[in-house]
């Protein structure tokens, strides 16, 4: 049967190691995406809140999510795990998408096969 | 009124590994357990781990060169890895060699070449636990 819990506070069972259930909801990722950025870009397995990547041009990924976040100050943070990959960033955040742009060593603008996003805040 | 809850294991009712969470906002609902970090890290530069989660050992393999054993393996070898780094004359650090149990970091700097360079490191997990 399905329930639904109130609760303002976590401990274990000793009521040791007190947790506020705003930090639980606060402090947990509201969207995740490791993605293939090269050739048809394609998400690897396992992501969460990710409604659709779209290839917006060379080196540069939109990131859509399937629920908004409250407001476009939600930080995404990237990552890359190529290597010679030098610069990954993340740019245009909004409630809804975000753009990953990959760079190669010299500064251009290039597709990197493994790109990953995070992105902390409120869900609207 | 508040509220507290003393517990030493949470699960699902209708699914073990899903308990569904209100939304901040209340206009969507998310699975608490897809949210958390599954590991992460924080370590010097001889992979000498300062705090973590889910972090069994930190393992120097040279300059620049860490790895990362997990105390609970992921589910797959294609989980989101954030990395970080902190070093003077640093410009870049990547993930290397994914693998479920375990996950590495290289760090690097480049004058006319990559070269390795040896720097306090932080990652973040996120995906299924096996």
């Amino acid at each position: 049967m399905a329930s639904e819990l109130r609760v303002n506070t976590l401990k274990d069972a000793a009521g040791n190691n007190s947790i506020a259930t705003s930090f639980v909801a606060g402090g947990s990722a509201k969207h995740f995406v490791h993605f293939n950025g090269t050739g048809t870009i394609s998400i690897y397995s396992g992501a969460l809140n990710t409604s659709s990547i779209s290839d917006t041009g060379t080196g540069k990924t939109t990131v859509t999510l399937t629920s908004s976040l409250s407001s476009a100050d939600g930080n995404a943070i990237v990552a890359g795990t190529d290597g010679n990959q030098v610069k990954v960033r993340q740019s245009i955040n909004t409630v809804s998408s975000y753009d990953i742009i990959t760079q190669n060593s010299s500064g251009t603008a290039e597709d990197r096969d493994d790109n990953s996003g995070v992105r902390y805040g409120d869900l609207a | 009124m508040a509220s507290i809850l003393k517990v030493d294991a949470m699960q699902g009712v209708t699914s073990a590994g899903d308990i569904t969470v209100t939304s901040e906002g209340g206009a969507a609902t998310q699975s608490l357990q897809q949210g958390l970090a599954k590991a992460w890290v924080k370590a010097n530069t001889a992979a000498v781990v300062a705090d973590s989660i889910n972090v069994s050992t930190g393992v120097d393999n040279g300059t620049g060169d860490y790895q990362f054993n997990l105390s609970s393996s992921m589910a797959n070898t294609e989980y989101c890895q954030i990395t970080g780094a902190i070093a003077a004359e640093l410009t870049g650090v990547k993930n290397t060699t994914i693998v479920s149990s375990n996950f590495k970091i290289t760090g690097f700097k480049r004058d006319d070449v990559y070269t390795a360079r040896d720097a306090n490191t932080y990652c973040s997990i996120h995906g299924d636990l096996a």
